[in-house]
């Protein structure tokens, strides 16, 4: 069966737009005959309608008061709204499309369901920024990245041995939808502050990340002690990074098992 | 013939343009940054704002342009397509600060 007239492509244009976006993303977004934009400044809104006129924001669904999870809904029906008239609809992210873009991810999925051609297509996210600039390879020591709430509300674990990157830790437990240019919710990171007490020492040095949107600006890094988080300068869009604490030993039984002659040791660890 | 929001552009020019960066922050370093922006066409409020390395007074200063040039201008939607399209800007810094923006024709 072919697919129906209508498709959707959904595209993330980095954290700095349009320094980050991509060649096939623009292309995307140049040949559609519908955009919606889901980025977070004027530049970004601007850029996007110089390369295709027909671009309306989505962040118009967005209240005070109002549950976030209804807004996401409504935006899934904007968009399934304009596929089902058999239009190519390009929606564009700001970050990675998929990462915590439940509308996003929910668009795709119905459209495919409903037999429309839907594609997703990968952006430089939050996270990719801070691997870049605080140097941070991920593979060495492994990472957890968890939403904070999330984390909180699961009792996920820590791996001390790992790295763990935390999303949103300034609108923990936030439903909905504030205007302040701060953490939206200081008693949560305080919560947040004490779990992660449980597995890490007072004066472990966490750092507060927020990538820079604008070329002429710089990233937010605030590197602070465990105990002093809860009065950092958090805002909604931060995320944090918490180093490992320990290395995770090597298990010489399964080196054995794995026909290892020598146990594989990162690069730090050879030279320590 | 439409003005240009000649912040905007000036931005859009340091996001894709290294050797207009590398001036730039050259500019930084040396101090100079505000007299380096003059000569690039912005005002000095415009300029003001970069040198704070403050994004919200930036984004302000983005909005303020393309009000004003909305304001001041009928423009052809194919010529500068932001003009004559109800834009929603979200801004500063995705905290969902809401802030729109009906630019007229």
């Amino acid at each position: 069966m072919s697919p129906r007239a209508g498709s959707l492509s959904v595209v993330g244009v980095g954290i700095r737009a349009p320094a980050q976006a991509t060649l096939e993303g623009s292309s995307r977004i140049r040949s559609a005959e519908k955009v919606f934009s889901l980025v977070t400044d004027p530049l970004a809104e601007y850029w996007l309608r110089t390369l295709n006129n027909r671009t309306q924001s989505l962040c118009d669904l967005y209240s005070v008061g109002k549950d976030r999870f209804e807004t996401y809904c409504e935006m899934v029906d904007r968009i399934m709204g304009a596929v089902r008239e058999g239009l190519q609809v390009c929606v564009v992210a700001y970050g990675h499309p998929g990462v915590a873009a439940y509308p996003l991810h929910e668009s795709v999925r119905r459209a495919r369901i409903e037999g429309f051609a839907a594609e997703m297509l990968a952006g430089i996210s939050a996270e990719d920024c801070l691997f870049a600039e605080l140097g941070i390879d991920p593979i060495a020591g492994g990472c957890c990245s968890y939403e904070a709430t999330d984390f909180l509300l699961r009792r996920r674990s820590c791996n001390p041995g790992g790295n763990l990157i935390l999303w949103q830790v300034g609108v923990i437990a936030e439903r909905g939808h504030k205007h302040e240019d701060v953490a939206w919710n200081r008693a949560g990171l305080a919560v947040l502050t004490g779990v992660l007490l449980e597995t890490y020492p007072p004066d472990h040095e966490v750092v507060i990340f927020e990538a820079a949107r604008l070329p002429a600006c710089e990233s937010y890094v605030e590197r602070v002690a465990l105990r002093d988080l809860p009065e950092a300068g958090v805002t909604a869009m931060s995320t944090l990074f918490v180093p490992p604490m320990t290395s995770a030993p090597i298990d010489d039984e399964m080196s054995r098992r794995l026909g290892l002659r020598e146990p594989c040791r990162t690069p730090e660890e050879s030279r320590s | 013939m439409a003005e240009t929001p000649v912040l905007t552009e000036y931005l859009l020019k340091l996001s894709t343009d290294a050797d207009e960066l590398k001036n730039f922050r050259a500019a930084q370093k040396g101090k100079t940054v505000v007299d380096y922006l003059a000569q690039q066409g912005l005002d000095s409020e415009q300029a003001d704002a970069i040198e704070s390395n403050d994004p919200h007074k930036i984004v302000k200063a983005v909005l303020e342009e393309l009000r004003r040039l909305s304001a001041l201008h009928k423009v052809d939607p194919k010529e500068k397509p932001l003009f004559g399209t109800p834009v929603t800007i979200v801004a500063p810094l995705g905290n969902f600060q809401q802030d729109h923006l009906h630019l007229t024709q």
